[in-house]
């Protein structure tokens, strides 16, 4: 565990005064607060680091014992306890009441304060006179990703997530795109001081089917036709996500052009009955391997078209 | 809006804050009242916002102007990180192909 210099966290010197700290202290809050920086783990874990500093340099007693060790913090608190002893048995021999141990241990307890914080403050601020350990705080809000395959995006449906032992049953609308967050409100960590509970984000990552690509509520996937198909006109059956239909396919068709099939998409978020639409690309096969009459006919083919 | 609704009074004693806060932030329209009863209500729904306000004032010692302007701000960043997200699908559909 080492030390932290909360001079340096804050940018104050050690004589800085209260004033300079709080001011040192919002300063920085409006950098590295997290509302501003949503997502941001480093300007997260700064602003962790902020409030602790802030939390031991604006309380007069913690700072006191702060500066006392300082860099000694660890001999410190060795020489707290031998202090406590001798007090306890200066009390049980009748001698005079000894001074007050450093602080009083409350029931507040945040995760978010570091292992040094913790050994030298222990976790209470029972102490504290100022507003700040009055104040509820909303607890912190957790950010999970949820994995879904294209098609089960395509239906609404419900999944149950295990979070701390607790299962949370969500309905997962149709039509939810790949990066698209939800808010649980209250499935966060829990609140301090009374405060609310925070919140559960939750990603969607939709994953792409190696047949068909998604963008926004259009699809895109391609379908083989034979090369009479695409010279003739005829029909082809084309895959959905939601089975099989039956495209016409004009005389004339080109290799990779592109066929629009109205509505065949992926439905719209939040809007029943409404669906973007299916992309066909045409892939023309052309025939290999040609038995000598189908050369033959090909080249008298040739031979038409070039007069 | 919702039918949960808490007492604009009862709202001041909660978050702690002076009632000449939250009376600038409704006139500047970042928080939504509704009057019945010759009551002052504010509802469920504009909690988790005030909350916010509340926090970027205590935390970051900002007023109210500068929490409509921070507001409007992050409000604009939120859209534009929606967009670079389709932004960013639509250029990885096309290098897929």
């Amino acid at each position: 565990m080492a030390y932290i210099d909360y001079y340096n966290i804050l940018g104050v010197s050690k004589n800085a005064s209260a004033d300079d700290i709080k001011k040192a202290y919002r300063q920085k809050a409006r950098k590295l607060h997290p509302d501003l920086n949503p997502n941001d783990k480093e300007a997260h874990k700064k602003f962790q680091q902020l409030n602790e500093a802030n939390e031991v340099l604006s309380d007069p007693e913690k700072r006191a014992k702060y500066d006392k060790y300082g860099e000694n913090w660890k001999h410190g608190e060795e020489y707290e306890k031998a202090q406590q002893q001798y007090q306890q048995q200066q009390r049980q021999w009748g001698g005079q009441q000894g001074g007050q141990a450093f602080y009083t241990e409350g029931d507040f307890s945040d995760a978010d304060f570091s292992e040094f914080f913790h050994s030298m403050f222990g976790s209470g601020f029972s102490q504290r006179t100022g507003s700040r350990s009055q104040r509820k705080y909303k607890g912190g809000d957790y950010q999970a990703d949820l994995r879904l395959s294209l098609r089960q995006a395509m239906h609404t449906h419900q999944q149950t997530l295990n979070l701390d032992g607790k299962n949370i049953r969500i309905t997962i609308p149709s039509g939810v795109a790949d990066g698209q967050k939800i808010k649980l409100s209250g499935y966060g960590q829990p609140g301090v001081n009374g405060g609310p509970n925070g919140d559960l984000y939750i990603a969607f990552v939709v994953e792409d089917e190696p047949h068909f690509k998604r963008l926004g509520n259009d699809l895109y996937t391609s379908a083989d036709i034979g090369l009479y198909t695409a010279v003739l006109g005829g029909e082809v059956t084309v895959n959905t996500l939601d089975g099989q239909v039956k495209m016409k396919v004009k005389p004339g068709t080109q290799p990779e052009s592109k066929v629009r099939l109205k509505g065949k998409g992926f439905p719209v978020y939040k809007k029943d009955d409404e669906f973007g639409d299916l992309f066909v690309t045409l892939k023309v096969n052309i025939p290999q391997h040609l038995t000598s009459q189908e050369e033959e006919l090909f080249t008298q083919l040739s031979k038409i078209s070039k007069r | 809006m919702s039918e949960k609704r808490i007492l604009y009074s009862e709202c001041i004693r909660i978050y702690e804050v002076e009632e000449a806060f939250i009376d600038s932030l409704c006139e500047l329209g970042l928080i939504r009242v509704s009057d019945a009863d010759n009551r002052r209500f504010v509802e469920y729904d504009e909690l988790e916002e005030l909350e916010q306000f509340v926090r970027w004032h205590n935390d970051m010692d900002i007023n109210v102007e500068g929490i409509e302007a921070l507001y409007h701000m992050l409000s604009r960043v939120k859209t534009l990180q929606i967009e670079i997200e389709n932004l960013r699908n639509e250029l990885q559909f096309y290098r897929s192909l």
